[in-house]
């Protein structure tokens, strides 16, 4: 008996520890933008939002996080119903074109992001889209399509397709059904994905290295060029920024898939 | 009043692959007839039902729903009720959306389905259900609001596949009673899948038998279970005692010899032409009666010597050891077994007409 116990505090422990481990680095940055002193200091001396205020009031700064909100809410925008109608499609693949179907799909996840960069930054400065905010929607689209494909996915699968059927027997054309019946029902999936899409788009710094330029620069690549000249508090304000937009959009997401 | 329609299935054939889901159906339901598809899984019921239904493309064969040809028709020009297996109700629209579904589809006024809703769930007795959601409603519920909602556009031919078969047995029974009920009140044409013999037998104007994607026998309840035509259909109902034996005389009352009897013949009421050398008489336990000598009011009679008892509930089953093989007899549980312990000699006798004979080939 005391011997279990023992063991199940040990591993409790033991995943307390990990987490905490993976955690602190994360949460360390946070009590550095509060400080007064013009450079990062640890422990932070002093209590001061002022660099949250460059946050939203230097242009650089402001500029970036504009930037990297339109970038996320246009590739939600795009990546969203492309990748319902992909697993829609994936869905009805049979036979070995189901593995062929889904190895393809999971491609942007598998590949090394800095391949897509590279791939991407070939393409996208051919077609003139370097430092553009449609180019960078269409490399974040890329990395966030098989993220809406996947939740789409678990949900289709759980869908029982006959609901369709009765739709049709009922008297909807195909595409009634589909409006009336189908979508509403894989509307949580859809939604998350968009969440997943959202995501990877505002976090995203590989991609938005290679195609930011300088007419498009995300708050992440804003961040690295703020570390590697001087390195400001205002970065760690904005890493505590972008720590709390990732914690908001996963709960969201969590909230979405517990309805 | 709405009348049903015909149904007319023509040689009806789908391929999935090498299998050949249906093969060659043909089968015709008159207006306002309970039709039942019946047969084991995998044997082609759904496949048949979903064809009329336009949800399965034949590769050969057609389909007339009143005389016009359907075959190519998408299913939402058919204007046939169905009821899916596992119902395939819509489960983010609440009771009274579900059923107003087909209305809304074809722009009925607002008021008109209102009249129309209640009407159906007055039809399934759901009447204060219709906020609920889905979710909420228990399995014999669920099926009631798919009925209602199949029947809520007053479609001439209703498809049913498989409709009770995830509620339990007093369910089953009690939604069956109902449906026959409904089936009588509306006039409406009827074609039913179930693999569960009874409830065919208890539903049905006529049943399809069906395996390998072809109809076995289609007739009466009566007739399938009394003269099923071949060994698949008589296994299909219940116990049922096969003797092989000779056709001796053929014709309309053949004299069927007993394997392994020398001077005992049996008779069998046929309409049907027999030719070849094997065949099976069946017996059903139920049928036979027991006796202590050869009965002339009986045209068959076989002797033998009980074997084993076994007491069943409301019947008791006896097994009886004769020339041609074991024969299962049952008895009501009223009827005196205690007399007939094994070992004891007894005549079994029964009906030329509770005879049925097939080719043992088939
Ligand atoms: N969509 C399909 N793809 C491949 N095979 C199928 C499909 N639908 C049915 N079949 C096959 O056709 C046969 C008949 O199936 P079905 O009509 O569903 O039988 P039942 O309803 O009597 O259980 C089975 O062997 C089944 O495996
Ligand atoms: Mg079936």
């Amino acid at each position: 008996m005391t011997g279990s116990r023992l063991a199940s505090f040990a591993t409790s422990a033991t995943t307390a520890l990990v987490c905490v481990l993976l955690l602190l680095p994360t949460i360390a940055v946070m009590p550095l933008s509060i400080t007064e002193t013009n450079f990062v200091t640890f422990p932070p001396r002093g209590f001061s939002l002022r660099w949250y205020e460059t946050l939203f009031t230097s242009d650089a700064w402001r500029g970036a996080m504009v930037t990297s909100f339109i970038t996320a809410a246009l590739t939600t925008a795009v990546a969203t119903p492309i990748g319902t109608m992909m697993a829609l499609g994936l869905a009805r693949l049979k036979g070995r074109w189901v593995g062929i179907g889904n190895v393809f799909i999971l491609l942007p996840i598998i590949v090394p992001t800095i391949v897509t960069g590279v791939a991407l930054y070939g393409l996208l400065a051919r077609l003139g889209l370097i430092g553009t905010i449609p180019g960078l929607v269409l490399g974040h689209s890329v990395l966030a399509l098989p993220f809406v494909v996947i939740n789409v996915a678990a949900v289709l699968q759980k869908f029982d397709r006959r609901i369709e059927q009765a739709a049709r027997s009922l008297g909807a054309s195909p595409l009634t059904a589909f409006r009336l019946v189908t979508l509403p029902n894989l509307l949580p999936g859809v939604a998350a994905g968009a969440l997943f899409a959202f995501l990877t788009s505002f976090d995203d710094f590989v991609i938005a290295l290679f195609l930011a330029g300088i007419g498009a620069v995300t708050l992440p690549v804003q961040m690295w060029s703020g570390i590697r000249f001087e390195i400001s508090p205002a970065v760690a304000a904005a890493s505590t920024v972008l720590l709390f937009m990732s914690c908001l959009l996963l709960a969201l997401q969590w909230w979405v898939k517990r309805r | 009043m709405p009348r049903g329609a015909a149904i007319e299935i023509r040689d009806l054939t789908k391929r999935y692959g090498d299998v050949k889901a249906i093969d060659a159906v043909s089968l015709t339901v008159a207006e306002g007839e309970f039709v039942t598809l019946l047969g084991l899984s995998g044997s082609g019921k759904s496949t048949t039902l979903m064809a009329v239904a336009g949800f399965v493309d034949p590769d050969g064969g057609a389909i007339a729903i009143s005389g016009s040809d359907v075959t190519t028709l998408p299913p939402e020009k058919r204007n046939l009720g169905v009821v899916f297996q596992n119902y395939a109700l819509f489960p983010h629209l609440n009771v009274f959306d579900n059923i107003a579904f087909p209305l809304r589809m074809r722009r009925h006024a607002e008021s008109e389905i209102d009249t129309q809703v209640r009407r159906v769930l007055d039809l399934v007795s759901l009447r204060d259900l219709s906020a609920r959601r889905i979710t909420e409603l228990s399995g014999g519920q669920q099926q009631r609001v798919a009925l209602a909602r199949a029947l809520v556009f007053s479609p001439p031919v209703l498809l049913m596949d498989e409709p009770l078969g995830a509620l339990d047995r007093q369910l089953r029974e009690q939604l069956q009673i109902e449906i026959r009920r409904i089936h009588r009140q509306l006039g409406v044409t009827v074609l039913y899948v179930t693999h569960d013999q009874e409830e065919a037998l208890s539903m049905s104007d006529r049943i399809a038998i069906m395996a390998d994607g072809r109809i076995q026998q289609l007739g009466t309840p009566h007739e399938v279970y009394m003269q099923p035509s071949n060994r698949f259909v008589a296994g299909f109902f219940g116990e049922s005692n096969f003797l092989d034996v000779a056709v001796e005389r053929a014709g309309d009352n053949p004299v069927l010899r007993p394997k392994g009897l020398r001077d005992i013949t049996l008779h069998a009421a046929l309409r049907r032409p027999l030719s070849g050398d094997r065949f099976l008489a069946m017996v059903r336990p139920e049928a036979i009666e027991i006796g202590d000598s050869r009965d002339p009011a009986f045209e068959n009679n076989l002797p033998g010597t009980v074997e084993q008892q076994d007491f069943l509930g409301a019947t008791q089953r006896l097994t009886v050891k004769t020339g041609a093989g074991s024969v299962a007899v049952r008895m009501s549980r009223l009827a005196n077994a205690a007399a007939l312990p094994a070992g004891a000699p007894v005549w079994l006798k029964w009906r030329a007409g509770e005879t049925a004979v097939f080719d043992a080939q088939d």
